[in-house]
């Protein structure tokens, strides 16, 4: 999709006109370039018109290159890529961190990397399976995790609950096993839920029901935390200096099935208001469920990186921030 | 966390050729017959402490981009 569109809005942002060039390498980029006055601001056409981009081309990043005297990588949302504009560029200028990809870094190991502890997680959302890595990685990093959303049903399957109807990744009832044995043995205290809210019908409005893991009918489904669930779930925020925070606790979008998440949100956000506790939050889904408690704003943190994000958690190297490290 | 350097080092800025990547992917209206309109700014919003600092410096700030689409990828997995 060509930016041009974005030019506009992008100059009533910044408050200063923006020129536009068609292409981000080549003659034409060039005498847009040779154009500038020192101030002023120019928007080449989206990088991925070019195959190069995507294959981390060395060719391209010379391309590139080519027009400038330094590098300032500003997107961490696109950090763990390997492309030419986020890795291979890096290594041909003199590179920096921009200003938001400062802040995300620096929240971020607020949050993991050399957190005040004790470190509370929550990894909520409906599959295990998307998350894996992040389970593994994070019980050797917390002191304590929740897990929520649809994929702590997979948890109470691996631990011999009947779910139901519920949504449940029968098949990877074992991983699940394991991600219980892991943190055990790195003593990363592990909240399953304690009751759950149930319904037949994921409807709005739909008669809801509180239940103990163990006596759900076939015909209920799990669809968000239990009251006594998310008050266990405030009070380890209570006792925890900082919290990390990756999907929700239930069916968000759904009342009733907001409020798990809705409160624990709340909680958090209260804590962070009254300085007693760093929450930095991530994920589509996460921040949406935050926006929707009204609470983003007193969020320590909260990312809209999505993938990145979700790769930072799980403990692996971003190349868009390798390339900039010194 | 890895050291990196930020625009606190990179010393004198006046008059020198910056590129930054930035993410503009930013959602669009469509509406027949014209241009979409960008329905959220937070993107572009996040863009400004960076460029205003390389303005300040004297820099020529050039950006560039990228953008699938309306919100394509930034959501999802």
């Amino acid at each position: 999709m060509s930016l041009k569109p974005i030019v506009e809005p992008l100059s009533k942002v910044l408050g200063v006109p923006v020129a536009f060039a068609q292409d981000c390498i080549g003659p034409k980029a060039r005498e847009a370039v040779n154009a500038m006055q020192p101030g002023d601001v120019l928007l080449l056409e989206n990088v991925r018109f070019h195959e190069g981009e995507e294959k981390n081309d060395r060719k391209f990043a010379d391309a590139l290159a080519a027009n400038g005297d330094l590098y300032v990588n500003d997107a961490f949302s696109a950090a763990h890529r390997a492309h030419a504009s986020t890795e291979a560029l890096a290594h041909r200028l003199p590179a920096y961190a921009g200003e938001q990809m400062r802040l995300e870094l620096t929240a971020l190991d607020r949050a993991l990397g050399h957190p005040e502890r004790p470190v509370l997680g929550i990894v909520g959302g409906s599959k295990v399976s998307t998350k894996l890595d992040l389970l593994r990685h994070l019980v050797t990093k917390l002191d304590k995790l929740a897990i929520g959303g649809g994929m702590a049903n997979t948890f109470l399957y691996a631990q011999g609950h009947d779910v139901g109807a519920s949504y449940c990744e029968k098949d990877l009832a074992e991983t699940a096993r394991e991600v219980i044995r892991l943190a055990g043995q790195n003593n990363c205290k592990l909240f399953l839920p304690l009751d759950v809210v149930v319904a037949e019908k994921m409807a709005p409005g739909a008669p809801a029901r509180v239940r103990d893991p163990g006596s759900i009918d076939d015909d209920e489904r799990i669809l968000d935390a239990g009251p006594e669930t998310v008050e266990r779930l405030c009070r380890a925020m209570n006792n925890s200096k900082t919290l990390i925070w990756n999907g929700p606790l239930g069916v968000f979008e759904i009342p009733p099935f907001d409020k798990g998440t809705m409160e624990a949100a709340k909680h958090a956000a209260k804590l962070c208001r009254e300085g007693k506790l760093v929450a930095v939050a991530g994920g589509g889904d996460t921040v949406a469920a935050l926006n929707a408690a009204g609470v983003a704003d007193d969020f320590t943190f909260v990312s809209t990186a999505g993938g990145a994000f979700l790769e930072w958690m799980e403990g692996k190297t971003l190349p868009g921030v390798a390339a900039l490290s010194r | 966390m890895a050291a990196f350097q930020t625009l606190d080092d990179a010393g004198d800025l006046h008059g020198k050729r910056a590129l930054v990547r930035v993410d503009l992917n930013v959602p669009l209206s469509h509406e027949k017959g014209e241009d979409g309109k960008v329905t959220d700014d937070t993107r572009l919003q996040a863009t400004k402490p960076t460029i205003d600092k390389l303005r300040a410096g004297g820099a020529k700030g050039s950006c560039w981009p990228t953008s699938t689409g309306p919100r394509a990828r930034s959501c999802r997995r």
